[in-house]
């Protein structure tokens, strides 16, 4: 999809976003809720990407601070911050995620991904690295996280009944008769095995092109339409994410002077409700930092809810977010409540648009409404970095 | 089709595959007589499970000459994310020995483990693609 087709897409759903209200009040309380506008870049957040990585998490471009648990995937890139002065710019902040264990040659078989835990928990392991930059401030931001998945049940490749049922069986199946219709070919062509392979390329395909015929059937469309069955079953299957980051800052460019700024920790579960339940998915996920300010590092704490209700492709959420600031100059407790909607517009782009309600839970504050917009965008089928 | 020599007075032929990957494979192996197009042995399997896809080639050893071991895989990327590889690994034993290929006789290593022949597929998402190696049994 080209830059043009985004920027309408974009421009379409910018129109519905409500209108976002900002507290003017300059007091030191004000503190927590800039920080929490930061967050949303003051407007509407438009980020370019796959699920949440922590790196670019921890760079602060959310109003929630719930990490989603997520598929490893052996590359995911993400940027932030298309918009600036009312026009699409080129997003200075960037993220990349890398699952090693996928790059890598296989050396396991399907059978050791099934049976070895550790062996699944290496290959889902996840390093990602991000940057951003402040125009205002100067400040140029750093975060390299460590992504790891503790518990995928939507994993097919680990349900061995289903691979069974819906692919084996098919697949067996296929390859017995394409192979029975190619020898059978062969026998016509008079050909010995040794003759046969020793047929140009060309001639060899065009005999085992003119067998698949013969089968009568796609492998691949049946084996599609299964998967996508699936999905639709499992989109809300448990899972459990743990995920750390390191973000540093520095004043100039060059990062010279850069400085440990921030620690992070997620851990968030997604919870299927129910054993048959293809239609709603409960998150709870908790989210630490230790912040540094005044070379001191003080703690927040963020406590997540979030519950899904749809299908795959288009789904509704509520959300609650507790946080608790303990920075020595104010300490504050607040509530964020927000609902949206996740849709698949395309293949591969998902829109994630939230808008919500921020308190603080002394009554010091006005409550803020804030929206945000996400765009993920997962790699096109057919993308790697090894073909 | 690569060559691998046997000792006729030494012991059991045997053959193993293995699919080292995350995709789902099926296969047909076939044993064809020397010179022709008929089949002395054929079995078929897929990678759900590693433990049953070894066979054994008919004894008298010596009568293996000339014959011809194909193993014609399909290899199936199911999912929906990105292409992926997988190897189809291909291991003839003789007693406790691997058979080696005079075209490559330090064998193919996948794995830390060392294999007769081996076949490296890059499959698109949602397709399936064919492996189907030849190996020729020489003395």
């Amino acid at each position: 999809m080209n830059l043009r087709l985004y920027h309408i897409i974009v421009l379409m759903l910018l129109s519905f976003i409500p209108i976002v209200t900002i507290a003017q009040d300059d007091s030191p309380q004000n503190f927590y809720l800039e920080k929490a506008k930061q967050s949303t870049v003051d407007q509407v957040q438009l980020d370019f990407a796959v699920p949440d990585n922590p790196a670019f998490k921890s760079l602060g471009k959310d109003p929630s601070n719930i990490l989603r648990p997520s598929s490893a995937k052996d590359l995911a890139l993400q940027f932030g911050n298309f918009t600036g002065n009312g026009s699409f710019i080129i997003p200075k902040d960037f993220s990349l995620e890398v699952a090693p264990g996928l790059l890598l040659k296989p050396w396991y078989t399907l059978n050791d991904y099934q049976n070895k835990s550790g062996l699944r928990f290496l290959s889902k392991l996840r390093i990602s690295l991000g940057t951003a930059s402040d125009d205002e401030t100067h400040t140029n931001s750093m975060a390299a996280g460590i992504h790891l998945t503790l518990l995928d049940n939507s994993d097919f490749r680990n349900d061995t009944a289903f691979l069974k049922k819906y692919i084996f069986d098919k697949q067996d199946r296929f390859t017995i008769s394409w192979k029975k219709y190619r020898d059978e070919i062969i026998v016509q062509k008079g050909l010995t095995i040794e003759q046969y392979d020793a047929l140009s390329q060309q001639d060899k395909d065009a005999i085992l092109n003119q067998a698949k015929q013969n089968v009568g059937y796609e492998l691949d469309t049946i084996i599609s339409n299964a998967l996508v069955a699936y999905k639709k079953q499992n989109w809300n299957a448990s899972k459990i994410d743990f995920a750390y980051s390191l973000l540093s800052q520095s004043g100039d460019s060059l990062i010279s002077d850069a400085r440990i700024q921030k620690h992070s920790f997620w851990l968030t579960a997604a919870l299927k409700p129910g054993r048959n339940n293809n239609w709603g998915q409960l998150l709870i996920g908790i989210n630490n930092n230790i912040i540094r300010a005044n070379n001191k590092f003080y703690n927040e704490f963020n406590g997540n809810l979030r519950f899904y209700a749809g299908a795959n492709r288009v789904k509704g959420f509520i959300e609650t977010q507790y946080q608790n600031l303990d920075n020595p100059i104010e300490r504050q407790n607040s509530l964020y409540a927000q609902i949206g909607l996740e849709v698949a517009v395309l293949k591969s782009i998902w829109l994630h648009f939230g808008t919500g309600i921020l308190n603080a839970l002394d009554g010091s504050k006005r409550s803020e409404l804030i929206s945000n917009l996400n765009l993920y965008f997962s790699f096109p089928e057919n993308f790697s970095l090894f073909k | 089709m690569i060559h691998v020599k046997f000792d006729p007075q030494g012991g059991d032929i045997s053959i193993e595959i293995l699919y080292f990957g995350n995709l789902t494979a099926s296969y047909v192996y076939t044993l064809w007589e020397k010179n022709s197009n008929s089949k002395k042995d054929e079995q078929t399997g897929n990678n759900q499970n590693s433990d049953d896809d070894k066979y054994d080639l008919p004894s008298p050893v010596s009568e293996n000459e000339g014959r011809i071991v194909e193993v014609f895989s399909t290899l199936n990327n199911p999912s929906g994310g990105s292409i992926e590889k997988e190897i189809v690994a291909i291991r003839l034993w003789q007693g406790r020995r691997i058979l080696l290929s005079e075209e490559n006789p330090d064998g193919f290593k996948v794995g830390g483990k060392t294999f007769t022949l081996t076949e490296q597929k890059i499959i698109d998402a949602g397709k399936t693609e064919l492996s189907d190696p030849f190996i020729k049994l020489i003395v």
